[in-house]
């Protein structure tokens, strides 16, 4: 879901990439002096985890985790989705630095709800474990649509455009909903103190 | 070694553990088909005769198959669109959709965000066209540098008809990998381009890394500053 450069209006990068700033703003400003060395962690993650393709058909599918990054950064997740991907636009030529401000409010919305939803469904053991599974997948759900929204000035047709967009990242949402509640179930009993 | 691992920040453990756990999910789910998860997409032309032909690929090999593609002329105008067969190849004459040479971008757009370009340039486009004309192979006869070793054949040949009087095997070599090196050179050009667009580097990798541990140290260090 890096989107390329050369396809959105400039309204539409400068608009979202003021946002991402001010998010990005945000999660600096507001993490805790201990939180940095994890969100320094959970960005260099997320920068790999787009680079481990698994084969999926005639074509491959890779790993997002912003779900993850979410889960366990909350609003920090702005800069670490941030760094990362000016760092893939500028090494791998994913997405673009004019797209760069509308790429990480795809994967940093997203993020920062799952987060809410985590902390709101986190009660039990197992409903953490539970609430990691679907945070994982809705990160991906998320992200999809508001793609889709970003995309709906230039390819028109909103609801089709996120349609189409959720149906080919089936495979993706799955796997990350598997991932992220194994990551959590794992942390939870090595590393609890890393998801308060 | 375990110990170690478990309780330090970097959870390698977990790496593992997800790694086998996507390639069973992987094996699963291997009946769908996700092109368009791809990064990004990879578009690459080339002159053949009259005819520029396109590829279009996504990272990994899959074909773009249904994209739209346009072709802008010098001024940005847009003087043809079509779609991508299913091997992702869109090709187009052009002494009928051009009257004057001009250098071409090509644009896929792949659609879900994805799109790329490539550009072809005036002397390309002319030389195709067969209004610029191409740079002359250097074709010096033989006979002038090396008279004494033509000599004797072109003796022989009057002698026997049967037996061309033409240079010797070693010039005609030349010649022909000259010719051939000139038809080529573009498509190695192309090669190396694909190359440096499609494979992302182990060193770009360990850079990144690099930077966001140095990024996360300077963040660090700001913050411990101003909590005095």
């Amino acid at each position: 879901m890096h989107i390329s450069e050369g396809i959105l209006s400039w309204q539409v990068l400068a608009g979202s990439g003021a946002i991402a700033l001010a998010g990005t703003a945000v999660g600096i400003k507001t993490m805790d002096p201990e939180k940095v060395a994890r969100t320094g962690i959970l960005s260099a993650t997320f920068f790999v985890a787009s680079l481990i393709h698994i084969p999926l058909g005639p074509s491959s599918v890779h790993l997002i985790l912003n779900g993850l990054v979410g889960v366990i950064l909350g609003w920090s997740a702005f800069p670490a989705i941030f760094v990362a991907l000016l760092l893939q636009a500028i090494m791998f030529q994913f997405g673009g630095l004019t797209t760069l401000g509308v790429n990480t409010l795809i994967m940093a919305i997203p993020a920062v709800s799952c987060c809410y939803v985590f902390r709101w469904l986190n009660r039990s053991a197992f409903l953490q474990v539970a609430a990691a599974f679907a945070c994982g997948m809705l990160a991906i759900v998320i992200s999809a649509l508001l793609a889709a929204a970003a995309l709906v000035f230039s390819e028109k047709n909103f609801q089709e455009l996120a349609v189409m967009i959720i149906v080919a990242h089936v495979p993706v949402i799955i796997l990350e909903g598997i991932v992220t509640g194994f990551a959590i179930a794992f942390l939870k009993k090595v590393k609890p103190a890393l998801l308060l | 070694m375990n110990k170690l691992f478990e309780n330090n920040y970097l959870f390698f453990p977990v790496m593992r553990k997800i790694t086998a756990l996507g390639l069973m999910v992987a094996a699963l789910l291997s009946i769908m088909a996700a092109e368009a998860l791809a990064h990004r997409v990879v578009l690459f032309a080339w002159i053949e005769g009259d005819t520029v032909f396109t590829q279009s690929k996504f990272p990994g090999g899959a074909r773009v198959s249904e994209g739209g593609v346009s072709v802008l002329d010098e001024t940005g105008r847009e003087i043809l669109s079509g779609k991508t067969d299913r091997q992702g190849e869109f090709s187009f004459p052009l002494t009928s959709l051009l009257q004057s040479p001009s250098a071409l971008k090509i644009v896929l757009h792949a659609g879900m965000g994805h799109q790329a370009s490539w550009e072809l340039s005036r002397e390309e486009v002319g030389q195709a066209m067969g209004v610029i004309p191409e740079e002359p192979v250097d074709v010096s006869p033989p006979d002038e540098a090396r008279p004494e070793s033509i000599a004797p054949q072109a003796v022989e040949g009057s002698a026997r008809q049967e037996t061309p009087s033409i240079a010797n095997e070693a010039d005609i070599r030349k010649i022909v990998e000259e010719a051939i090196d000139r038809k080529l050179s573009p498509i190695m050009d192309m090669l190396v381009s694909i190359r440096e667009e499609m494979t992302v580097g182990l060193d770009d990798v360990v850079a990144g890394l690099g930077y966001i541990f140095g990024l996360t140290g300077l963040l660090a260090w700001l913050k411990a500053r101003g909590k005095k």
